[in-house]
Parts: structure tokens; sequence; C-alpha cells
């Protein structure tokens, strides 16, 4: 599936999928859907369902920074 | 000369730079990670790090200084971590949760960045990496 399809497909949600393209600089072109949620941790926790030696990518299909907010961090 | 691989897609009117990192352990894993210089490691959440099967130590911890508070958190090392194609191994990285509403997965910070000439085109929104 299209990483575009997915984006429509799932709107606002945490989406786990298995890549089967990639471009030149390693970002995701198409990915087979494993898991979608609302929930970040639960998709995480699906990673554990996953084969040895799979690549995978998490997607969140929403707007990462709303308007009207910022992001601030130190590590 | 090397080519240098370019991100080419990063608004620069975003508000952060977000870059696709390959986690390397018994998967592959791609995250979604801020790119932020003014942190000192990398930072992935709990249910990240122990579904990559990472093993935590308790007591290898660090201290955080935060805008508002001091933490303690533990650190870890990431056998492999690629980033427009430049990869580098056994990166020290924070183990922390963001909060939910962040809808990322952490932060690319200096214990991977140090290893490289970072060039930031915010006029072209273009991003490459040079080993130096």
């Amino acid at each position: 599936m299209h990483i575009d399809d997915i984006y429509e497909e799932y709107p606002d949600k945490w989406v786990l999928v298995r890549v089967t393209k990639e471009d030149e600089i390693g970002e995701v072109v198409e990915g087979e859907v494993l898991f979608v949620s609302d929930d970040r941790d639960e998709m995480y926790k699906a990673i554990a369902n996953v084969e040895g030696g799979s690549t995978v990518a998490t997607l969140y299909t929403g707007e990462i920074l709303s308007e009207g907010q910022s992001f601030a961090f130190k590590s | 000369m090397t080519e240098q691989a370019i991100l080419k897609t990063f608004d620069p009117r975003a508000g952060i730079i977000l870059v696709t990192a390959t986690i390397t352990s018994h998967i592959e894993m791609k995250a979604r990670l801020v790119f932020d210089t003014g942190a000192t490691y990398c930072m992935l959440p709990w249910w990240l790090i122990n579904n990559l099967q990472i093993k935590i130590n308790p007591k290898n911890v660090t201290q955080t200084t935060t805008a508002s508070s001091v933490e303690t958190s533990p650190i870890v090392k990431l056998p492999a971590l690629e980033v427009l194609n430049e990869k580098v191994e056994n990166v020290t990285c924070l183990v922390r949760d963001l909060p939910p509403m962040s809808n990322v997965d952490g932060l690319l910070g200096l214990s991977f960045l140090k290893y490289f000439n970072v060039n930031i085109n915010f006029e072209e929104g273009e991003l490459s990496l040079d080993r130096y």
C-alpha cells in the first residue's frame, strides 16, 4: 500500500507498517499495515509480534504540530 | 567526494524538522524523530526500547535537566542508528517517553549528530549530514 493511501485510509492514527519499499534516503514509500491504534504505546507493544529480520516503521497520520502548538525539548 | 544524502522534504515553516531514523536491533525499525541539537542524547520511549529487545539497566541512568525540572532516566546503547544513509553504531540513547500529544517517536540528539557537520538550508528545506 502506498504511504499516501495509508495516510488517507487511517487518518489521525498510529500505524505500524512492514516496509516493502523505501526511497534513496530511507523514507517509507510503500508498506503493509500491521497495526492501527489511537494509542502510541499500544502500537509499540505490537512490535513484539513482528518477525525478526523485518523492516517496520511507525507512522502518525495526523498533524504532528497543530496550529498554536510548539515544541521545546531538552534531554 | 562521496555523494551526500539530502532530506529535501522538511518544511521550514513547520516548527520542527522531522527525520526518519532506522534503528537496528533484531528488526529494523524506522522511527520519526525530531532533529534536536539542544538534546545531549537521542531519546526514545520505554515501550519502543523494550520491544526492540534492547536491555535497560536500571542502574545505568543520567540526570536530565529540562526546562522545568531535573529528572533521572535510564540510558542505553542502540546497536545502530541510521539517518540519511549515515549509520552510527552504539549510539547512546535516553529512555524516556515524550508526552502523547507530541505525535513523534523521539529525539535525534547530539549523541548521533556529533559525528557530522550538519547542513541545514531553511530556504530550500534541505538537511544533509557530512561525516568528518
